[in-house]
């Protein structure tokens, strides 16, 4: 009672902008501790700024890439392709002769496939590139496509080609190959354009469900979870869209190749 | 095929008189009513504006209809629509009566003659792929040869291709460039065959001067060739360290226009100048040879045509400098063309100094 008393006397003693100094320099000070120190307090609010500090200075374009990048060559013919010098060199990549259009979910879980048009689905000898291709776009948006065929001649493959989003032809030597997978695999895996569109497709969540959410993903990338876990495991967004899926399971990776 | 091609034919099924780039198809069930052909003869009003407006009444009073069938403008003209004011009109009653058209029949029309031509286009390209597919396994041996003869040269891994195949035993230079003249001639075919090739793929930045000092390369003939028996030497002067972004077609723009001069060359040089400007580079090939007519110059890149004199002077198919205007519309330049009559040249044979050039920006 006393110290309320001597304090009450004290600010009574004192004008108007003293007093204001007094009380405000400290309320001041602990805002600005709090603005300060919001990420440390409160968590970390935005993927970019996770990003920034957990991917980023872990992360080489190339090198990352070579680690992180699951490469699929389909093709009835892969001597065409420098799958030695690919594999030497510390990129993942698997071989598909033949696929079955039941295939599909699997196929779009690589993020660059080299597709040729003919003879590589066993249900459809002639055109199943073609028809394969609009598939894996449906199943994922965000995977990257080249188009490897000598038919580029043929105006009925015309789609097949402008669908692509890269077009080489047959046989592929090593340098082209790595260049392609390099600029293909980094614009789809690239941290912080993925923290970007992470940001902007979660911008309309409350701050905690933010917060609980780039919990949640830091959580599920420190253990050794399967990737197709994101949707069970990461809950803080509702109910994922295919496209949200996708793209947390591709931030996912990349922020566990860092940590 | 079009529509009005179609339309001659007499296959298509026409309810009604229709005009159609100008020409009038009179219908198989109603005939060209009578207003018609008095107030306007072959020369339609409603059908010289089209607007794409969908029922409308012509300044004589009879309803005409304006569509689109496969990207041409159709107008149905001479009939009475459900909008039509003058039905009671005296003197449109007769010239109305028994024409209606509403617009569910004209969309219905427009809809099945598309999905014919749709279906004859489909088939001929169909037939056309059919008849393209052994083309298919020498382009990718053409191009597995290309790649094991830039192999067998390439022994010094620390050097640059073009200077090992300067450096390469003479037999195997040969190799590298008739290996290289294969796949670009390829490449030219797949444009010819497919001219949406030109643009597939993504753009690439390629250092412009590089690639043409390889096409000088495999170009220049300072001993013999088999369409110019004369020995051609190519100079390149200029320089330009700046990349252009540009799709892989493109290549075969300075590929056409130096084979093309090497080939009507009359005094054994082409001259192929390089200038980099403020975020322009300029290519240009000049040579001697037949001149290009004025009235020419516009059509040298039209599919299958020859110049006059370029006729006398070799021969050849008229498709290079077409495709190559199929390639620098999909890079988005212009190919320039000039040509210059030589003074005191014979008039059996006259010369002329060609120039072939064009701008490509090097922004991003």
């Amino acid at each position: 009672m006393t110290v309320i008393t001597e304090a009450q006397s004290t600010f009574e003693s004192l004008g108007w902008l003293a007093n204001f100094f007094g009380i405000g320099t400290p309320i001041f000070g602990i805002c600005f501790f709090l603005y300060k120190y919001r990420a440390a307090i409160f968590g970390i609010s935005t993927f970019v700024k996770q990003s920034n500090d957990l991917i980023l200075p872990k992360w080489h374009d190339s090198d990352s890439i070579r680690k992180i990048a699951e490469i699929a060559i389909v093709d009835d013919n892969p001597n065409d392709f420098p799958t030695t010098e690919l594999r030497k060199a510390g990129y993942r990549v698997k071989i598909y002769k033949q696929v079955n259009l039941n295939d599909i979910e699997r196929l779009a879980e690589y993020d660059v496939v080299f597709l040729d048009i003919h003879g590589i689905v066993k249900d459809d000898i002639e055109e199943g590139g073609l028809k394969l291709l609009p598939k894996l776009r449906d199943a994922n948006p965000r995977q990257k496509i080249c188009a490897v065929s000598s038919k580029a001649f043929d105006p009925t493959a015309t789609t097949f080609f402008k669908q692509a989003d890269d077009v080489q032809k047959k046989p592929v030597n090593a340098q082209k190959c790595q260049n392609v997978i390099d600029a293909l695999a980094l614009e789809k895996l690239n941290p912080t354009a993925l923290a970007k569109h992470l940001d902007t497709e979660v911008n309309h969540l409350s701050t905690y469900k933010r917060r609980t959410l780039l919990g949640q993903v830091k959580k599920f990338a420190a253990t050794t979870k399967p990737f197709s876990e994101v949707a069970t495991q990461i809950t803080a967004a509702g109910k994922l869209s295919p496209a949200l899926n996708y793209l947390l399971m591709d931030y996912t990776r990349v922020l566990r190749h860092a940590t | 095929m079009q529509l009005d091609e179609a339309l001659q034919s007499g296959a298509i099924h026409l309810p009604w008189p229709i005009s159609v780039s100008g020409e009038i198809f009179d219908g198989h069930i109603m005939h060209l009513s009578s207003i018609c052909q008095k107030k306007c003869g072959g020369a339609s009003a409603c059908a010289s504006a089209f607007a794409d407006k969908g029922e409308e009444v012509c300044i004589h009073g009879m309803s005409y209809f304006q569509i689109k069938v496969k990207e041409c403008a159709v107008t149905i003209l001479g009939v009475r629509g459900s909008n039509n004011p003058n039905t009671s009109k005296p003197h449109l009653k007769d010239a109305l009566k028994g024409r209606s058209v509403n617009s569910k029949q004209v969309l219905d029309w427009a809809c099945k003659t598309e999905s014919l031509l749709a279906a004859v286009e489909n088939e001929f390209l169909r037939r056309q792929s059919e008849l393209l597919d052994p083309l298919h396994d020498p382009i990718r041996l053409g191009r597995q040869i290309e790649s094991i003869a830039n192999r067998l040269v390439s022994i010094d891994s620390s050097r640059p291709l073009d200077e090992q195949i300067e450096r390469a035993p003479p037999d195997l230079k040969s190799l590298v460039k008739a290996a290289g003249l294969l796949s670009d001639s390829f490449d030219f075919l797949t444009i010819y065959f497919n001219p949406a090739a030109a643009s597939f793929g993504r753009k690439t930045y390629i250092s412009i001067h590089g690639l043409l000092i390889k096409l000088v390369s495999i170009l220049s003939n300072p001993d013999s060739s088999e369409e110019n028996s004369n020995p051609v030497r190519i100079y390149l002067s200029g320089s330009c360290y700046r990349q252009i972004s540009v799709y892989e077609s493109f290549k075969l723009v300075p590929f056409a226009l130096i084979s093309n001069a090497v080939k009507y060359s009359a005094d054994g040089k082409v001259r192929v100048n390089l200038i980099d400007r403020a975020g322009v580079v300029e290519v240009s090939v000049e040579s001697v040879g037949p001149p290009i007519e004025p009235e020419e110059l516009g059509l040298i890149f039209n599919k299958r045509f020859r110049g006059k004199w370029a006729k006398k002077s070799a021969p050849g198919s008229g498709v290079g400098l077409y495709l190559a205007q199929i390639v620098a519309d999909a890079n988005s330049f212009t190919i320039r063309v000039s040509s210059n009559k030589q003074k005191g040249s014979s008039k059996d044979k006259p010369l002329a100094t060609n120039r072939f050039s064009f701008e490509i920006s090097t922004a991003a």
